[in-house]
């Protein structure tokens, strides 16, 4: 994945908002790469325009080698947005399954296989997930929002703030989740609040305020290099010091 | 395909397991039951308890197609449309798949509906039948009259599935128009001869000059008949075949899949204006044209009415530019007949509305302008 020089302009006039202010980072397979950063420092915007649901006012962003978006990238791309959206009506499993077919998870029993699977990922109970999600709890639908968006194994896991609601099983049941992905080679973009997720799960991580990039690298060099405490500052006010 | 099949059968259940959904279901229920009471007080309370029965399942299926109207909207507002929109299946299969789920729920409503009653019918009242019976051309307005020697002639056509015409009877619905008052004619001799019959070896049949006159008919497609009674004239009305036989939980069946096919017709509407209101104005607005649909043919004749008096001539307008835009969903005549113990028409009956669904179905598919579908793969 490749973003150049993308940048995001919401409104007109007086009413005009600069969200991202041309930012350019790559992301190659078997890597997650973090978004850290305060409030309203454009990493939702950054994921909106990786996952093509925004077009950007500048720059481009490329997605196995065409443009965001594309239905092809949609179908390799698992997602896991920043609130935990809810099909209420539908049960856990139902839920998984829906994501399964319509991410072109093909054969019934495969389908059926890769479901249970992902629904044990998370470690979400067989009563749980035979349960309505209308009664979740935020954790759970979080874990279950994490399974749906990779039942069909994707090349690229994009998670905004994934952490946020979950209690600290639920943040192992991600990370493991996670460390599953990378050895199978995938991708992974991750906008996180959370310290300690960031610092095991990332390997690089990109530090966004006001729309632009203020710091970048390795994660450990990041973390133990002369920019660590300004680093821990910016995540302490962020409210990421857990 | 596949993609389309899984969003649909998504709507399907949270179609189906919402409070609306079980709140629908008992009233229906409520509705079959009070029906089912009022069929057994009285002989003459039969109809009211069929009409009643029909009226409930159009209910029900017309509920099932507006509830279609509310599904984009609902996922705009718990924003798990933009989370659809981050998956494979384009934006207009999501759309499709609303309007094709409202569709397929009054279907099965409707003919499950229309089952139960008729299974209620028959525990409750056996001696009730429905018959399935179809229209034949238009013969609305000729004049029997004995004054003048001709046979009025009609030609039955064969059908595929009953080439013959055992087990039926013809029914020419009559109004009386007296030559005088001051003669009360009520029962005339008709001269009926069928080409199964040789010429000149006409039967005589005495009805009632209200009503339908019945000929029965065996292998015959052909048949011809005469006034015989002087003093008084028959305009026609309606013309059909009548079956004989048939079991009247099929016919309430039968009758059910047509309504439900009809009321159908709305889902599509209702998605397509829930593209650019909210869900409740979209049920609203598309209730309102399905209503206008079924009196269709009643209140285009008002706006005739009103351009002949010079008066209206807006008014007529209104109505005419709505009726454009309001399906062609005929349940009056599906429910007059049922009232009258028969099932009419075949599937051509639904034809106009189905056409109406799936032009909204195409336009729901069309991709909205680039401007607005920012942030919704749209």
């Amino acid at each position: 994945m490749q973003a150049d020089g993308i940048a995001k302009v919401f409104g007109h006039g007086a009413t005009q908002v600069e969200a991202l202010r041309g930012i350019d980072f790559e992301l190659f397979a078997g890597e997650c790469l973090g978004l850290l950063g305060p409030n309203g420092s454009g990493k939702s915007t950054t994921i909106k325009l990786v996952l093509g649901a925004l077009r950007p006012s500048k720059g481009s962003v490329v997605v196995f080698g065409g443009p965001a978006g594309r239905r092809q990238a949609r179908a390799w791309t698992g997602y896991v947005p920043e609130e935990a959206r809810r099909f209420g009506a539908l049960s856990g499993r139902e839920t998984v399954h829906l994501f399964a077919r319509l991410q072109g998870v093909s054969g019934r029993a495969n389908r059926k296989h890769r479901v249970e699977e992902a629904l044990e990922l998370v470690e979400l109970t067989p009563k749980a997930r035979a349960q309505r999600v209308v009664t979740y709890s935020r954790g759970m639908a979080r874990r279950l929002a994490m399974a749906a968006a990779w039942v069909h194994e994707p090349r690229l896991l994009v998670l905004d703030e994934p952490t946020s609601g979950l209690d600290p099983l639920g943040t192992e049941s991600l990370l493991r989740l996670l460390e599953r992905h990378k050895r199978r080679d995938g991708a992974v973009l991750l906008s996180t609040h959370d310290r300690v997720t960031a610092t095991v799960a990332c390997d690089r991580a990109l530090v966004l305020a006001a729309g632009k990039i203020v710091m970048q690298g390795d994660m450990k060099q990041l973390l133990s290099g002369d920019d660590s405490p300004s680093l821990i500052s910016l995540m302490r006010k962020t409210g990421g010091d857990e | 395909m596949s993609e389309l099949l899984a969003l649909t059968f998504r709507h399907l259940r949270e179609m189906t397991r919402g409070r609306l959904a079980r709140a629908a279901l008992v009233l229906f229920v409520v509705a079959l039951v009070l029906a089912a009471w009022l069929g057994t007080r009285s002989a003459q309370a039969e109809s009211l308890m069929l009409l009643g029965l029909v009226v409930a399942v159009a209910l029900l299926a017309a509920g099932a197609a507006l509830s279609a109207g509310g599904a984009l909207p609902e996922d705009r507002v718990a924003g798990r449309e933009e989370w659809l929109a981050t998956l494979a299946p384009p934006a207009w299969k999501r759309r499709a798949a609303a309007a094709l789920a409202g569709w397929t729920l009054a279907v099965a409503l409707g003919t499950l509906g229309g089952f139960t009653a008729g299974i209620g019918v028959r525990i409750l009242r056996p001696d009730v039948a429905l018959r399935p019976s179809q229209a034949l051309g238009n013969f609305d307005g000729h004049l029997l009259t004995a004054d003048t020697p001709e046979w009025w002639e009609l030609d039955i056509p064969r059908t595929k599935t009953n080439p013959e015409m055992w087990d039926r009877w013809l029914e020419v619905e009559v109004q009386p128009r007296y030559r005088s008052m001051l003669v009360p004619i009520d029962r005339v001799d008709i001269a009926v001869e069928t080409d199964g019959v040789v010429v000149g070896k006409a039967r005589t049949v005495t009805t009632s000059v209200r009503g339908p006159i019945r000929v029965e008919l065996g292998k015959d497609h052909s048949v011809r008949m005469r006034l015989l009674t002087a003093g008084v004239a028959l305009r026609v009305g309606a013309v059909r075949t009548v079956n004989t036989k048939g079991s009247t939980v099929f016919a309430l069946g039968w009758a059910g899949f047509l309504i439900g096919l009809l009321a159908g017709c709305v889902a599509p509407l209702a998605v397509l204006v829930s593209r650019l209101t909210t869900g409740q104005t979209a049920v609203a607005a598309a209730c309102l044209l399905l209503l206008f649909g079924v009196v269709k043919g009643p209140l285009l004749t008002l706006a005739a009415d009103l351009e002949l008096g010079g008066a209206g001539e807006v008014a007529a307008k209104v109505l005419r530019g709505v009726g454009y835009l309001a399906p062609d969903a005929s349940l009056l005549p599906l429910f007059g007949e049922t009232a009258a113990h028969r099932v009419a028409g075949g599937i051509g009956l639904a034809g106009p509305a189905l056409l109406y669904g799936l032009v909204c179905l195409l336009l729901v598919s069309l991709p909205a302008p680039r401007r607005f579908t920012e942030g919704t793969n749209a």
